[in-house]
C-alpha cells in the first residue's frame, strides 16, 4: 500500500516559483496498478520520481509498505567507463542480496543479449544496447512496485516485445505505477488511473475513462484542421 | 533466462548504508583500475613523487639525512602521505554531487555514502602506499623500527574522519556558496604549509610553534612520526585526545549540519 498526503512540489523557473503537484493526497492498494496520465508537462515524471524518493517534496508525506523501484529503464545510473557487468555488479550489490548478486548478474546478461560488449565499457554501448542493459537491470530485483516511465518506446521490435513479455511476467507478483504516452499499453498492465491536470489528480476507477477523457480534452486543443494547414 | 528469486526485502537504515558504502567503493576501485591516468599508480607515484621532491631539497640544501632524529624519507612519507589523504578526501565533498548525480537516482544511494566512500577507498590505498614506502626503507636503510603500530593506525583514522568531517561540511557549503571550492582550495595550500608535511614543529621557533600545535591534522601526523621512532621529538602539548576530542567534535558538527540538509543536496 502507498499513502500520500497533501504531497505538493514545485520548481524555480526563470525565478519564479512554478508548483508541478498541488496538495494531492491519494492511496494506491497493495494489489493495485496505476496508469498516471496527463499532457507533456503535467508532473506525470515528477510524481513518480517523488514516489521513487529520487526528489524530495516541499510538503507533504509518502507512505510504503513495500518496495519501490528506481524508473525503470533510466541509463543515467551508469559509470561510463565501466563494463556492463561492473554496472550490473554495482547495483546488485546494493539491492540484491549478497549470495544472489551472480544470479542477477546472469539474468541482466541473458536477457540484455549483448555478447562481448557485457565486458566493453558502457560508453562504447549503442542507444539500443542501453536500453537493453537498463530495462534488464530494472527487472532483476522483485521489487513491490515498478516505476515505469516511457519504457515501451524505447529499442528495437524485438527488445519491446521482450520487455512486454517480462512486464506482463513481472506483473503476476508487482504492481505499476505507469507513465506512458502508449496508451494502449496503459490499458494492459493497470487496473486503476490517475489523471493530471494543473497540478491537481482526478481517480478513475477505469483506465479507458481516463484516456477517453485526457484524448478529448487534448484533441479540443487543437486548432480546426484548415487552420493547421493553412499555417503549413 | 533464469528468473530473479526472492522478493526484495525491507533493510535496516544500517543495512543499506553498508551495502552502498561496499558498493561505492568497488565501483571506484574498478574505475580507477579502468582510467589509466587516475589509477591505482597515481596514488602512489603522487606521495612519492612530492617525497622525492623534498628530499632532494633537504639533502642538498641542509645535507640532513634525518629530521630530528627520524630518517628524512620516513619523515616525509608520513607528512605527505597523510596530508594528502586528508586533501583528498576533504576535496572530494566539493565535487561530489555534480560528479555522482547520476547515483542519486538509486534512493538507497545518498550523498554522505560518496564521501564515506572516498575516505574508505583513500584510507586504503593511501595505507597501502605508506606501506610501501616504509617497506622501501626498511629494505634499502635498514632503519625503521616500527615504535608504535597502533598509534600510527589510530594517526591514519584520525586523519580520515577529520576529512570526512571536512568533506560533508564542503558539501554542504559548497550547495550554499558554489564559489567555495576556490577559497577552500587556498585553505588546503595554508594548510599544507601550517601542518608540518615538510618541518619538524620542534625545528621552528616557540611562538609560531605554539600557534600551530592547535591544528589537529598537525598533531595527527606528529603522532604517527612519533610511532614510528622514539627518539623523534614532538611538542608537549601534542597528545591524542586532542585531535581525538577535536575529530569528535567537529564530525558531529558536520553530521549535524548534513543531516539538516540531506533533502535539500537531493532536492532536483
Amino acid at each position: 500500500m502507498i499513502r500520500v498526503n497533501s504531497l505538493t512540489k514545485s520548481y524555480l523557473y526563470k525565478g519564479k516559483r512554478k508548483r508541478v503537484l498541488d496538495d494531492l493526497s491519494f492511496e494506491i492498494a497493495g494489489d493495485e496498478s496505476i496508469a498516471v496520465i496527463g499532457a507533456n508537462g503535467a508532473g506525470k515524471s515528477t510524481l513518480l520520481q517523488l514516489l521513487g524518493g529520487i526528489d524530495v517534496p516541499d510538503r507533504g508525506k509518502i507512505q510504503c509498505d513495500g518496495t519501490i523501484s528506481w524508473p525503470v529503464g533510466i541509463e543515467g545510473g551508469f559509470q561510463g567507463s565501466l563494463t556492463g557487468r561492473e554496472n550490473v555488479t554495482f547495483v546488485s550489490m546494493i539491492y540484491g542480496e549478497r549470495h544472489e548478486i551472480d544470479d542477477r548478474i546472469k539474468f541482466v546478461e541473458d536477457f540484455a543479449e549483448l555478447g562481448i560488449y557485457f565486458d566493453r565499457p558502457f560508453k562504447t554501448y549503442s542507444s539500443g544496447m542501453k536500453s537493453r542493459l537498463s530495462f534488464g537491470l530494472s527487472m532483476a530485483f522483485p521489487f513491490d512496485y515498478y516505476l515505469i516511465d516511457e519504457i515501451t518506446a524505447a529499442g528495437d521490435q524485438k527488445f519491446r516485445e521482450k520487455s512486454k513479455r517480462l512486464l506482463l511476467d513481472r506483473k503476476k507478483t508487482s504492481n505499476f505505477l505507469m507513465v506512458d504516452h502508449n496508451l494502449w499499453g496503459l490499458k494492459i498492465h493497470c487496473n486503476r488511473a490517475f489523471l493530471l491536470e494543473s497540478g491537481r489528480i482526478t481517480e478513475y476507477a477505469n483506465v479507458q475513462d481516463a484516456i477517453n477523457i485526457h484524448t478529448k480534452t487534448l484533441l479540443a486543443e487543437l486548432p480546426p484542421e484548415s487552420d493547421v494547414s493553412n499555417a503549413a | 533466462m533464469e528468473e530473479a528469486k526472492s522478493r526484495l526485502r525491507r533493510l535496516s537504515g544500517f543495512e543499506i548504508q553498508w551495502r552502498v558504502v561496499n558498493a561505492l567503493v568497488y565501483r571506484e576501485l574498478r574505475r580507477r583500475v579502468s582510467d589509466v591516468q587516475g589509477g591505482f599508480l597515481a596514488v602512489l607515484l603522487e606521495p612519492v613523487g612530492q617525497i622525492a621532491v623534498w628530499a632532494a631539497l633537504r639533502l642538498i640544501i641542509r645535507q640532513a639525512s634525518s629530521v630530528n632524529n627520524l630518517n628524512i624519507w620516513l619523515f616525509l612519507a608520513t607528512g605527505v602521505i597523510l596530508f594528502n589523504l586528508y586533501a583528498r578526501v576533504a576535496a572530494h565533498g566539493l565535487t561530489t554531487m555534480e560528479a555522482n548525480k547520476a547515483l542519486f537516482f538509486y534512493r538507497r544511494v545518498k550523498p554522505i555514502d560518496t564521501v564515506l566512500a572516498k575516505a574508505i577507498e583513500e584510507l586504503g590505498l593511501y595505507s597501502l602506499a605508506a606501506i610501501i614506502v616504509f617497506g622501501l626503507v626498511w629494505a634499502y636503510l635498514y632503519n625503521l623500527v616500527l615504535q608504535n603500530l597502533p598509534l600510527l593506525v589510530i594517526s591514519f583514522v584520525l586523519m580520515a574522519l577529520l576529512a570526512v568531517a571536512s568533506s560533508l561540511l564542503s558539501l554542504v557549503g559548497s550547495y550554499y556558496f558554489p564559489n567555495l571550492k576556490q577559497v577552500l582550495s587556498w585553505i588546503n595550500r595554508a594548510l599544507y604549509l601550517a601542518s608540518g608535511v615538510i618541518y619538524a614543529p620542534m625545528d621552528i621557533p616557540q611562538f609560531a610553534r605554539d600557534f600551530l600545535v592547535w591544528n589537529p591534522l598537525l598533531q595527527c601526523i606528529e603522532l604517527a612520526r612519533k610511532a614510528l621512532s622514539i627518539d623523534y621529538q614532538i611538542p608537549s602539548q601534542v597528545t591524542l585526545s586532542y585531535p581525538a576530542g577535536f575529530a569528535l567534535v567537529y564530525l558531529s558538527l558536520a553530521l549535524w549540519c548534513y543531516t539538516n540538509n540531506e533533502k535539500v543536496l537531493i532536492r532536483r
